[in-house]
C-alpha cells in the first residue's frame, strides 16, 4: 500500500513539474513495462521505442491519473495500447519479422552444437532442449492475438490478478479468464507437440 | 469437485483466484489426481519458459536509452495540455500574419513546428491568450475559407479533372498515359490480359463479359463508343470509354493499342 502510495506522491509531483519524480516512476517501472512491450512485440527496437513513448504519453497525460488505479496498472494500460497500435500497424508483415536476426536458428545448424558453444559447462541435450522449447512457445505466442498476449503476460511476467488486468485492459474480468484460458492452451498445445 | 470441475477451476487455482471453501476442494482433487496435477504442471512450465524467454530478452536491452528519450519532453514541459489545440495555435499563427503581427523570428518558427506548446507561450505573451483565443481562430478559418474558395474557382476555370484526357475520339493523346490509366484501371476494372482485340464503333465489342453490357448499354442509349487511345509506353493499354459516363479499360496486353483501334 506505502509502495502505491509513493507512486501517487510522485505522479503528484511530476504533475507539478517535479521532473526528478518522474524519473524515479520510469526507473522503477521501465523495466516491467519493457518486459511486457518485448512480449507482445518480440522485437527490441520496437518495444524499446513503445516503451519510450508509453512513458512520454504517461507524462504528457499524467494528470490523467486520478489514483483511483494503481499508478502500475495506469502505466501498463498505456502500454498495451501502444503496443496493440503497433501491432495492428504492422499486422501485414510476415509474423516473423519482428524476430532478430539473430535469433533465428540457421538451417542445418545443430542446435546441440551451438547449445555446447555458449555454454561449454551446461548439459547441451538439454539447453538445446530449452533453446527450442522457447523458440516454439516464441511462436505460438506470435499466433496469438494481441489481447491475447497481453492478457498472459500481464498475468504471467507480471503477476497481475484478473481485477488488475481487466483494469489494463478495460474488459470484464470473465473476458480475461476466456482469453487467458485460450492463451494457455494453445501454448501448451505448441509445447506439447515438442515433448 | 471431480475432473471436469478442476477443469473449469485449474487457470482460477493456479492463479490464486479462487477463494474459500473452493480452494480447498480444488487443491484436494488436484494434488491427488494425476491428470489434473499435469494440467497445473503443463501451466507452470508456460509460465517458466515464458519468464525466461522474455527476461533474456530484456537483460540485453540498455534501459537507460529510456528516459534518454524521455527526459526532452519533460524538460520541454507540458504547457501542450493547456493550449486548446494545434489547430488554435496555427491559426494564431495565420491570425497574426494576417494582421501584420507575425513577430516570430526564426528559432522561434521552428520550434513552433515542433512545439504547439510553445507557440502557445509566445500567443500569450504577445496578448493572443484567455478568452482572446477565439479571433485567431475565426482569421484562420476564414484564410482557409479563402483559399478552398480559390481552389474551388480555379478548377472551374480550368475544366474538368485534368487527370482524364480532354480529348476525345480516336488517337486522342494524353500527356502523362500513365496517370489516367491507373486511375480509371483502379476505379472501373481489374486489367484483363486475356482481352486481345477490341472492335468498337461499328457496334460490336469482342472482350470479355465485363465490358459487353457496358456497350450494349451505352447503345441502347443511342451513344457512341469510343476510345481514348493512349500512348502505350507505361503497358499496352487502352482506355475504351462511353460517353454516356461509363468507363471501362481494355487491356490488350501485348500490343500497341493504337493498332487495334477501329478507324
Amino acid at each position: 500500500v506505502s509502495a502505491e502510495r509513493t507512486d501517487w506522491d510522485l505522479a503528484q509531483r511530476a504533475g507539478k513539474g517535479d521532473k526528478e519524480a518522474f524519473r524515479e516512476l520510469v526507473e522503477r517501472y521501465q523495466r516491467r513495462v519493457l518486459a511486457v512491450v518485448v512480449g507482445m512485440l518480440h522485437d527490441r527496437e520496437a518495444a524499446l521505442e513503445v516503451t519510450q513513448e508509453t512513458f512520454i504519453k504517461a507524462y504528457r497525460s499524467i494528470d490523467g491519473f486520478k489514483g483511483d488505479a494503481s499508478f502500475y496498472t495506469w502505466i501498463y494500460r498505456i502500454a498495451v495500447n501502444l503496443a496493440i497500435d503497433y501491432q495492428r500497424r504492422e499486422w501485414r508483415k510476415p509474423i516473423l519479422d519482428g524476430v532478430r536476426a539473430g535469433d533465428e536458428e540457421s538451417p542445418g545448424e545443430d542446435p546441440i552444437e551451438r547449445a555446447r558453444s555458449e555454454d561449454p559447462a551446461a548439459d547441451p541435450f538439454l539447453s538445446a532442449k530449452d533453446a527450442e522449447l522457447r523458440r516454439r512457445l516464441r511462436e505460438a505466442i506470435d499466433e496469438l492475438t494481441p489481447d491475447h498476449k497481453a492478457v498472459i503476460l500481464l498475468r504471467e511476467l507480471e503477476g497481475l490478478s484478473y481485477e488488475e488486468i481487466s483494469r489494463v485492459m478495460q474488459c470484464s474480468k470473465g473476458t480475461v479468464m476466456s482469453r487467458l484460458h485460450y492463451a494457455r492452451k494453445k501454448l501448451q498445445a505448441r509445447l506439447k507437440e515438442f515433448a | 469437485v471431480t475432473c471436469r470441475d478442476a477443469e473449469r477451476l485449474i487457470d482460477t487455482f493456479f492463479d490464486g483466484e479462487l477463494e474459500g471453501r473452493l480452494m480447498r476442494e480444488a487443491a484436494l482433487h488436484i494434488t491427488r489426481c494425476r491428470q489434473c496435477e499435469g494440467e497445473i504442471q503443463d501451466r507452470e512450465r508456460v509460465h517458466d519458459l515464458l519468464k525466461s524467454a522474455v527476461d533474456d530478452e530484456v537483460a540485453g536491452i540498455d534501459l537507460s536509452s529510456i528516459w534518454a528519450a524521455v527526459e526532452p519532453v519533460v524538460d520541454r514541459g507540458r504547457g501542450g495540455r493547456k493550449v486548446l489545440s494545434w489547430r488554435v495555435a496555427a491559426s494564431a499563427r495565420v491570425g497574426r500574419v494576417l494582421r501584420g503581427h507575425d513577430d516570430r523570428g526564426g528559432a522561434d518558427h521552428r520550434q513552433g513546428r515542433d512545439d504547439p506548446a510553445g507557440a502557445h507561450h509566445r500567443m500569450e505573451q504577445s496578448g493572443w491568450s484567455g478568452r482572446r483565443w477565439y479571433a485567431p481562430r475565426v482569421a484562420g478559418f476564414a484564410a482557409l475559407a479563402a483559399s478552398l474558395v480559390l481552389a474551388v474557382s480555379l478548377a472551374m476555370l480550368g475544366g474538368s479533372n485534368p487527370t482524364v484526357p480532354q480529348q476525345t475520339g480516336n488517337s486522342a493523346r494524353v500527356a502523362d498515359p500513365a496517370a489516367p490509366i491507373r486511375e480509371v484501371a483502379a476505379r472501373a476494372v481489374a486489367p484483363q490480359p486475356a482481352v486481345r482485340m477490341a472492335r468498337v464503333g461499328g457496334g460490336t465489342v469482342s472482350g470479355p463479359s465485363m465490358i459487353r453490357p457496358v456497350a450494349a448499354r451505352s447503345r441502347r442509349r443511342g451513344g457512341q463508343v469510343q476510345i481514348e487511345s493512349v500512348d502505350s509506353r507505361a503497358g499496352a493499354m487502352a482506355m475504351w470509354s462511353v460517353p454516356a459516363s461509363d468507363t471501362a479499360v481494355i487491356w490488350l496486353g501485348d500490343a500497341d493499342p493504337r493498332a487495334r483501334l477501329p478507324r
